[in-house]
């Protein structure tokens, strides 16, 4: 994060000379030098390389169960090879179309709906003038990301109920009296989803933003207000331009990692009635898998088509956002 | 230097409990005097009563007092973590570090998989020589005994031992009605006067009299037009109680039960889901028995006597109906249990107090479909089955330890044995041998008694923990709660009564799910994912009149039975219809109906 915000437009060039310093620098070294010299980087680089390989690439492994007709007693090796078999049963099931449409479209709501809050709310807590207020509000924020999904969603799901709050509150522009989670109307599901996301994950999220905020050289604010820039021209044309390259790299992280986030709390709060706009494809997997008997050849093919998407979607936001700012993560 | 140490010590004890962890090890001694064995169970008793369940009384007073194959016997049970059983049963087993006997009530897999990957034994052949209880229960339960089969390569073969109980238990819960409404807004149907209800004694709530009169004639609903004659009087009931968010009835929130139960009594064969009719595995769903159901949840929805949020209620994990409005007493008729009966839910406001509910049998359709869905008697419901869940032993029992432990199980399925198993300890056991835990829980005579009629009675009443934790539940046996007297009050025998009233003929039998073929069950399980899926979103709408099928009319019915076909329903009756025939052969199909 921090290489990050080094590397934003108002401090680029430094940045790309020290890289090319360092590269040079690396170059000078042989490897017996460079461990001599920082073996004691690498011993403590250890245990992470360890938790690397034991928690994120070795189970990679197991991607080969995509392909299997898996069986628990058979093992990885021992399973029947069925070649793309999981991928047919998983796009020609029922609901799968359903499915997909629905995540791809609470994941375009998650990014565009669900994301920016997060800037906004983090703008306006840099700009309250009150210390003692504002760190108040941003406790208060942060709350909604330390309790449950369960709880949060038994909320959402009062809240929303024919006799809720919301529902009280919505009827009071004529709207009739509704649980609104049962609805199936398209958008009304898939934007609870998202606002219930927004209010999990607005304050939490906003404290990289709050950080790269206050980070934001004074100077430059000063130089704009002598100029009569008022508070809102100083937001767009000095805070806004200097965190762009973080907004830029997190919203690429999080097209990245979108078909993974999408349906977290979903299985909490849909019902058959409204599987049609709900179901999504982690919950459409988590059905077809483990229904009478469970199908982890299924699963497993499911979670593969998610993460190659999400690859793709990572690489090609990767390039745009590099094209558009001359940020990027990779 | 004293931080090292404690820093080496507990790395270590983290090591070794690590080491641990992997799978099923015996425990005791190993002097050979006793057979050591290791059973997985899913579930052990509460915490409060010991730690592990071979702390349990009946258990220890059975390994200290008899030999099984010409030694005593040392069980080691292990149990998984609460919530994990299937993950803990799956685990042991993709690690082969299972037990010596594994209860396969949490298999993913079916028993002849298990035995064709060599984890399961063949016990076909032993099971007849070592356990003359066992075999002798089964011939003079013929019903009972071609559920014991599993299907391997067109062979019947035993490689599960089950639990069996003399009769079924009674079920846990079944239709219950608002008896007080009926009597009070309600009016004879013959003589048009009103009932005469109430308490006889208002301290006593067991002393409820009323003479309620149904169209039927009888004093209970018995078709399902005395349900909707039941229903006018409870909407007239909610009228002058100022109710406007009760409802008559509370479905299950898809609108049906796979299980059958109400849909039953619409023509039999099972009502929705896949049913045995005879010889016959039938596609229930697409059934006309499905059509005349359907077309009365749907005249009663839109009459209101439904819960119109019905489909909404899923988080219930049973019947998911709206236990909060039930409780309130604003509802007429729902699934309940036997805490429910009686006066129990007077909580004393102006919708509960003086409530008297009644249980209610599953009705008899003569209002909706055709003739051939009027006039037949329900034939599936929840109730449970005389045959319990199998266990398997896997290869790591030796052929002597096989015949020990197959000797213990028979040893439950003897007089004494079930009497240990059922009841646990009497006074003469209890005096001889003690027990710590029947101390502590004050049962100083012995768990049970028997009077002069053979009734037996126990401390503390059969559905408690207590006697759970002084019995030998966990363990497979012969269940003989015939005799056995269960301490219900006058509403919860009448519910009890009522609810096992028809016998569950048309329920697909575990037997026969088990004689399906690894091949076929993986079809089925597809099929039933994608088909579960499509009526989990259809059923309500059509009972709701939401969606595009209109159940009422020809043109709609016979494109959702072409649509629900399409998921492959009529391809998994047949699936099962090859299993059982498998099972039972073309030659004796006589068992077939003999359903518990």
């Amino acid at each position: 994060m921090m290489e990050m915000k080094h590397s934003a437009s108002n401090v680029k060039r430094p940045a790309a000379r020290g890289t090319r310093e360092k590269n040079m620098y690396i170059k000078k070294l042989t490897w017996k030098e460079d461990m001599r010299k920082n073996g004691i980087l690498y011993v403590i680089f250890i245990p992470v390389l360890v938790w690397l390989v034991c928690f994120h690439y070795a189970p990679m492994f197991g991607i080969l169960m995509a392909f299997e007709d898996y069986s628990i007693t058979q093992g990885v090796f021992g399973s029947a090879w069925v070649g793309m078999q999981n991928f047919v049963d998983l796009f020609t099931g029922t609901g799968f179309a359903l499915a997909f449409r629905n995540t791809v479209a609470m994941a375009i709501l998650s990014l565009t709906l669900g994301f920016f809050p997060t800037i906004l709310f983090a703008l306006v807590l840099t700009s309250f003038p009150h210390k003692r207020m504002k760190r108040g509000f941003q406790l208060l924020s942060y709350l909604p990301n330390f309790v449950s999904a369960v709880v949060m969603c038994s909320l959402a799901t009062e809240f929303l109920s024919e006799k809720g709050a919301i529902t009280q509150f919505i009827s009071l522009f004529g709207s009739e009296a509704q649980n609104w989670l049962a609805n199936p109307d398209i958008p009304v599901f898939w934007v609870i989803y998202t606002l219930i996301g927004v209010w999990q994950g607005m304050g939490w999220g906003s404290i990289i933003y709050v950080t790269s905020i206050n980070n934001v050289n004074g100077e430059l604010h000063e130089a704009a207000a002598l100029d009569g820039a008022n508070r809102l021209q100083r937001v767009l044309h000095v805070t806004l331009p200097a965190v762009t390259p973080l907004i830029i790299m997190m919203w690429t992280m999080a097209i990245g990692m979108v078909f993974k986030t999408v349906g977290t709390n979903i299985l909490l709060l849909y019902m058959p009635i409204t599987y049609d706009v709900a179901d999504v494809l982690s919950t459409y997997t988590y059905r077809m898998s483990f229904g009478s008997t469970a199908n982890y050849g299924l699963s497993t093919a499911s979670g593969l088509f998610q993460s190659v998407l999400g690859m793709i979607l990572l690489i090609v936001s990767n390039k745009l956002g590099k094209k558009a700012s001359g940020a990027s993560l990779f | 230097m004293k931080k090292k140490v404690v820093s080496i010590i507990m790395a270590g004890a983290l090591a070794v409990s690590a080491l641990g962890l992997g799978g099923c090890k015996k425990e005791g001694s190993e002097s050979g005097d006793a057979w050591q064995m290791s059973y997985w169970i899913p579930k052990a008793e509460d915490a409060k009563f010991y730690d592990e369940y071979e702390e349990n009384p009946v258990l220890q007073y059975i390994e200290a007092n008899y030999e099984f194959n010409g030694k005593k016997i040392d069980i080691d049970f292990f149990t998984a973590p609460p919530g994990s059983e299937q993950d803990d049963f799956n685990t042991l087993l993709g690690t082969e570090e299972y037990c010596d006997i594994m209860d396969l009530s949490m298999s993913t897999t079916t028993a002849a998989e298990l035995y064709q990957r060599g984890v399961l034994q063949d016990l076909t052949d032993l099971y007849k020589e070592h356990m003359p209880n066992y075999t002798a229960f089964l011939e003079a339960n013929p019903d009972v005994a071609e559920d014991i089969y599993s299907i391997v390569d067109g062979e019947k073969k035993v490689l599960t031992l089950h639990g069996i109980a003399k009769e079924q238990d009674d079920p846990f819960e079944g239709y219950v009605y608002r008896r007080d409404w009926v009597a009070k807004y309600g009016k004879n149907p013959q003589t048009g006067k009103a009932f005469t209800y109430g308490f006889a004694d208002e301290s006593d709530p067991q002393s409820w009299e009323d003479d309620v009169v149904f169209p039927s004639g009888g004093d209970e609903p018995i078709y399902i037009s005395d349900w909707e004659w039941m229903f006018d009087i409870f909407a007239k009931a909610m009228d002058d109680l100022g109710i406007t968010d009760g409802y008559c009835y509370a479905p299950y929130y898809l609108g049906y039960l796979e299980t059958g139960d109400l849909s039953s009594g619409f023509g039999g064969g099972g009502g929705m889901g896949i049913h045995i009719d005879g010889d016959k595995v039938v596609d229930g769903y697409t059934s006309d028995t499905a059509r005349a159901y359907l077309q009365c949840m749907s005249n009663w929805y839109q009459k209101g006597w439904l819960d119109k949020n019905f489909s909404e209620h899923t988080s219930d994990m049973f019947f998911a109906i709206d236990t909060e409005k039930v409780y309130q007493g604003k509802v007429g008729l729902w699934q309940g249990r036997p805490s429910a009966v009686g006066n129990q839910l007077d909580a004393g406001d102006e919708y509960t107090k003086g409530i008297m509910v009644y249980g209610a049998k599953l009705p008899i359709n003569d209002v909706y479909g055709g003739e051939a869905q009027k006039n037949k008697e329900p034939d599936a419901y929840m109730r449970t089955t005389k045959l319990g869940g199998g266990i398997g032993l896997t290869n790591k029992l030796e052929d002597d330890e096989v015949i020990a432990f197959m000797e213990f199980v028979d040893f439950l399925f003897s007089e004494e044995g079930s009497m240990l198993k059922n009841y646990g300890l009497n006074k003469e056991q209890y005096e001889e041998f003690g027990s710590e835990l029947y101390d502590e829980l004050g049962i100083t005579e012995g768990n049970y008694t028997v009077d002069e009629e053979g009734t037996v009675h126990m401390v503390f009443s059969s559905d408690k923990p207590e006697s759970i934790a002084v019995t030998l539940g966990r363990c497979i046996g012969l269940t003989d709660n015939v005799n056995l007297d269960k301490g219900y009050d006058r509403f919860v025998g009448q519910a009890t009564s009522a609810w096992k009233y028809y016998e569950n003929s048309a329920a697909l039998r575990d037997s026969v799910k088990r004689a399906v073929t690894t091949e076929n069950q993986k079809e089925i399980d597809k099929l039933k994912a994608n088909l579960d899926q499509y009526l989990a979103r259809t059923i309500p709408t059509i009972i709701m009149g939401t969606g595009s099928y209109d159940v009422n009319k020809d043109a709609d019915w016979e494109r959702f039975v072409k649509d629900t076909k399409k998921y492959g329903s009529g391809k998994m009756a047949e699936y099962y219809q090859e299993a059982l025939e498998l099972l039972y052969g073309a030659s004796d199909k006589s068992a077939v109906n003999k359903n518990q």
